[in-house]
């Protein structure tokens, strides 16, 4: 078996805990927490609540027989597809393509990428107190770009084959997976109060073309690759509430997740370069690097509601602070931060501590907003539907292939079954529609100095994405 | 039976679907090097330096400023440009001894010089035919050229630099070039500047622009 079968099968398996593309996100950035479907929300009593609200696990389901213990177990999986593009024109940014290049740089990269991603949670409440565990990835996502079939086997130059956009991506994988453990506790069966600590495991693996001028030049200096692989674990936290406002008909919901960390992240690991030179045999390097980024916190509020006995309508939002991720930067291993101007450009005092990539992300702070509803046909049917609005948290000048965000609407519907109170699966689809952007003329990546200079990133994004939830749970 | 066909296309279509969408960034990483290599075999550059036509007869034509352009092959159009201040004494044998002082100059305007420190060189020798082969720092004890003066990414580098040319009378007077070897330690560590070249041009009068090989073909700066 060749490297990259091995790696294939391992890259597979590892994927199937992530959900998503780095830039298909489920909500703002690429905030990815979907799981639950339409039962995952800030006012929810099932175990998806240890990530949306804490509080949730110390509620009692309406309808369910009041008992001095009760465990839930809940089982979820997401199935993705995402179609998306970028096409590029050639921009006053743009190194000329070299004689027989021509469609290197311009064009239209493309991918339809299928990921799963499961959550798993389990719950025990003893009369008032709920304690709760579970894993989920609500950060993250990957990409496989498709290949320039114009390119395959070119006998002159060796990078266009990955795409147009490869300058930005060609595949990668970020992501931030958790393991949570909570506690809550439900006052006078009115106000439920929770917390939650995580321990957080993110990784960035990525790799994209690159010259050591921050260029798209193809052969002078001649296109190479830069791939990082980085990673670390961090600690976060969640608190929420939840309060009955009035018993069994209405709930309001509020929670707040901490950013992984707390604030700064480092991930360490290697930056492989490979900056390719005719006269010399082997011009692969690896280093020790350190990769420094934030994440953001979320805020959450929500309010369900059953005016009848076989209506439940929800309404739910969210607030995330984007505002912090304002750069992604690659340091030696003995740098402590990373050292740029108001330019981006590395400081002159920096020495041996210059940053080696710093990728301009400045994003800034994104909602979603969802309302959607149940009716249950008979206590064992129950049917929903669900719509929201996402804002996009990525400017213009600053929007590349690797993260991209856009404005979207969102419709879902599903069914749910149950099985007396022991057994419940739920099965739905949503879609999301992606408002294109057009971000020709306006990326400011390549007027930064190196190291955070990267080639023009303008131009017409589209995406689209479906998305097939199973859940199960089990009460007892 | 009939429907267990139908039932395996789609589970093998699923599959296949499922993974089409996984990165593999280290096969990614190998495959381009192993196209760049199919298209371009692996070869080693050799110096090339002949002896001169017309050696130098007096030291007086070596010894001034001269204008130190050094291509790394990472970015060669945006090379480091340093101001090198030489001076040159003839040996008996015809051999020449030069001390030779560089002084970084900034990448903004490759003429000011920047607040590094400068770097000295004594009785580098140039063979009584005009050849030279210097060893500026070993690999392991590279020189530092800061990062103000680094106009590729603005951090220091430390390089493991040797150079090697012919200092010439003649028609070449004034002009030096050739390879430069060497391996960087930082910021990549082992980097090898195999395929770099470098000139150096004497300066009378107003400083030359800088050229970045033995055909002058001119520096660019974004």
């Amino acid at each position: 078996m060749t490297r990259r079968h091995h790696s294939l099968v391992l890259g597979c398996l590892g994927a199937g805990a992530v959900l998503m593309t780095s830039t298909g996100a489920l909500a703002s950035g690429f905030a990815t927490a979907r799981f639950g479907g339409e039962h995952g929300h800030p006012t929810t009593d099932n175990p998806t609540a240890i990530y949306y609200n804490p509080a949730g696990i110390a509620e009692d389901t309406p309808g369910f027989e009041k008992k001095f213990w009760r465990v839930k177990i809940f089982a979820d999986a997401n199935l993705a597809l995402r179609w998306a593009s970028w096409s590029h024109q050639t921009s006053q940014f743009d190194v000329p393509e070299p004689e027989g290049a021509q469609g290197a740089n311009s064009g239209t990269g493309e991918l339809f990428n299928a990921v799963t991603a499961p959550m798993a949670g389990a719950t025990f409440q003893v009369e008032n107190f709920a304690f709760g565990a579970a894993f989920f990835v609500p950060f993250g996502g990957q990409s496989v770009y498709d290949k320039n079939e114009q390119f395959t086997d070119n006998p002159n130059f060796a990078g266009p084959v990955d795409g147009v956009q490869r300058w930005h991506s060609i595949e990668g994988i970020i992501r931030s997976m958790y393991i949570s453990v909570a506690a809550a506790y439900d006052i006078l069966d009115r106000v439920s109060i929770g917390a939650s600590l995580n321990i957080v495991k993110s990784d960035v693996d990525t790799i994209r073309a690159r010259t050591a001028n921050g260029t798209n030049s193809i052969d002078l200096p001649a296109e190479g690759r830069s791939w990082i692989d980085v990673g670390g674990w961090h600690a976060s936290f969640g608190v929420g509430v939840i309060g009955e406002v009035a018993p069994e008909k209405v709930w309001i919901g509020a929670s707040y997740q901490a950013r992984p960390g707390l604030g700064q992240m480092e991930l360490s690991g290697t930056l492989n370069n490979n900056f390719p030179d005719p006269a010399v045999a082997d011009t692969k390097t690896v280093q020790n690097v350190k990769l420094i980024q934030e994440l953001p916190d979320v805020f959450r509020m929500g309010v369900r509601a059953r005016p009848v006995e076989k209506v439940e309508l929800r309404v739910f939002g969210d607030v995330t602070t984007w505002g912090v991720f304002d750069s992604q930067c690659v340091i030696p291993e003995s740098a402590e931060e990373c050292l740029v101007d108001d330019n981006y450009a590395a400081l002159p005092d920096a020495g041996a501590n210059a940053p080696l990539l710093n990728i301009v992300r400045n994003w800034g702070t994104a909602f979603g907003v969802r309302a959607g509803g149940s009716y249950w046909v008979i206590p064992e049917v129950e049917l929903f539907l669900g719509a929201g609005y996402d804002s996009n948290a990525i400017p213009d000048e600053t929007l590349e292939v690797a993260l991209t965000d856009f404005h979207d609407v969102s419709v879902a519907g599903g069914l749910r079954l149950a099985f007396g109170e022991i057994f419940a699966a739920a099965l739905s689809y949503t879609h999301l529609f992606y408002v294109p952007r057009d971000t020709t003329g306006q990326s400011e990546l390549p007027t930064y100095e190196p190291p955070s200079r990267t080639p023009d990133s303008g131009g017409e994004y589209t995406q689209t994405i479906g998305v097939i939830n199973a859940n199960v749970q089990v009460s007892f | 039976m009939r429907i267990a066909r139908p039932l395996t296309f789609m589970l093998l279509a699923g599959s296949a679907v499922l993974l089409a969408a996984c990165p593999d960034t280290g096969a990614s990483f190998d495959d381009f090097a192993a196209r760049y290599e199919e298209i371009n075999p692996g070869t080693s550059s050799s110096s090339g330096v002949s002896a001169c036509e017309v050696p130098i007869a007096d030291d007086a034509e070596v010894t001034g400023d001269w204008l130190f352009t050094l291509s790394a092959r990472l970015d060669p159009k945006q090379a480091f440009v340093l101001n090198a201040s030489i001076t040159a004494e003839l040996q008996m044998d015809g051999t020449m001894l030069v001390d030779m002082t560089l002084v970084p100059l900034s990448a903004d305007d490759q003429m000011t010089p920047v607040a590094c420190p400068a770097i000295t060189f004594e009785d580098l020798l140039v063979n009584a035919d005009g050849t030279f082969a210097w060893l500026l720092a070993e690999d392991t004890a590279g020189l530092t050229l800061c990062g103000a003066a680094n106009p590729i990414s603005g951090g220091d580098i430390l390089p493991g630099l040797a150079i090697s040319g012919t200092i010439c009378g003649g028609a070449t007077a004034g002009f030096v070039c050739g390879p430069v070897t060497g391996k960087v330690t930082t910021p990549i560590p082992n980097f090898d500047l195999t395929g770099s070249t470098y000139t150096i041009q004497k300066i009378s009068g107003a400083p030359p622009a800088p050229v970045i090989n033995c055909d002058k073909v001119p520096a660019e700066y974004m």
